[in-house]
């Protein structure tokens, strides 16, 4: 799978990451993750992120799932 | 590993879209969810992070992927993108979702019929806009006069005095095309709705982005909206502004039904 969304046809990752980082529609999912915009250091096209959260909802943590 | 199902968007599910073989969809009444299969344990926070950390390439993959699934799904049918990153333990869990949520997806697959989301993202060049601002500005030109024949004390004072207010004006001025040009286009609309500016470090750009509009058209008013935007780009390219305009895009900005 690798690379293969990189085609030229294909947007940029700075065009898409407002849109599919920011917005979209929210629902309660049992992980979400938040990725804070404001604590996105970019090098190059390459992310650090600084701040991510994985949410867990409604089910309890993962890990006690079987 | 625990397997989840991660949830790219919501389609009306009467449509049969060729897709990826590991795309799956989870269908509820007449509407369905469009997944895929990912190993839970990486979705975990600290996993998370640690997998970025180590391998940023990973989560470039995952957000272009995200946006090329959805694009792909919108360009066969109207498409609800979720936001990156949701994921359920189930195919039961989900279908509770889409039955909880269903009245809402209906709404929002209804208003975005026939809509697609474009964007348009304008650079103000300052200098160019402050060199329009000298020869324009009567506030800036009256200085300009009264500091020639002045003494040394009294035009060092002018000139930081002249200084001060082409920096207030030209912020001013910046700001007043921006709301301009979004009222404008806003005009030929369904919806729309201002973007966070982006940071220069993102979008390597030697100017400051000031405006950065999403703009829900129909797809029969899309041409009307592209020759907008090129009659407001010749007008305002003389003040310093570049403009970028990008769409077709699945209507991310504009999928709570609430909005107006």
């Amino acid at each position: 799978m690798s690379h293969t969304y990189y085609e030229k046809k294909e947007v940029t990752l700075v065009e898409a990451l407002d849109r599919v980082l920011e917005k979209g529609a929210i629902v309660a999912g049992d992980i979400v993750i938040s990725i804070a915009d404001i604590d996105l250091v970019y090098l190059g096209l390459r992310i650090m992120v600084s701040s991510v959260e994985t949410m867990e909802k409604n089910h309890g943590p993962i890990r006690e799932a079987t | 590993m625990e397997e989840g199902l991660y949830i790219y968007g919501i389609i009306p599910a009467q449509e049969f879209i060729p897709m990826e073989e590991d795309i799956q969809m989870i269908p509820y009444k007449n509407i369905s969810a469009v997944a895929v299969k990912v190993g839970l344990d990486d979705f975990i926070e600290e996993n998370f992070k640690a997998k970025i950390e180590k391998d940023p390439t990973w989560l470039e993959e995952k957000i272009l992927r995200h946006n090329h699934i959805i694009s792909k799904l919108a360009e066969k049918t109207t498409v609800v993108p979720l936001k990156f990153g949701t994921i359920f333990k189930s195919k039961k869990a989900v279908e509770e979702m889409l039955e909880e949520k269903y009245q809402n997806f209906l709404k929002i697959i209804f208003n975005l019929n026939g809509k697609k989301e474009w964007g348009v993202k304008i650079y103000c060049d300052m200098d160019k806009l402050k060199t329009e601002l000298v020869t324009t500005n009567q506030f800036i030109k009256d200085i300009d006069m009264s500091i020639k024949n002045k003494p040394e004390g009294v035009a060092y004072f002018l000139t930081r005095k002249r200084e001060t207010l082409i920096l207030e004006e030209s912020e001013k001025k910046m700001e007043e095309y921006a709301t301009t040009i979004h009222g404008t286009l806003a005009k030929l609309t369904d919806k729309n709705c201002l973007n966070k500016l982006q940071p220069r470090e993102l979008t390597k750009k030697k100017s400051d982005m000031i405006l950065n509009g999403a703009y829900l058209i129909q797809n029969s008013k899309v041409d009307e909206f592209q020759s907008k935007v090129s009659e407001l780009k010749q007008i305002y390219e003389n003040f310093g502004l570049k403009f970028k305009i990008s769409g077709p895009w699945p209507a991310y900005s504009f999928t709570n039904e609430e909005k107006k």
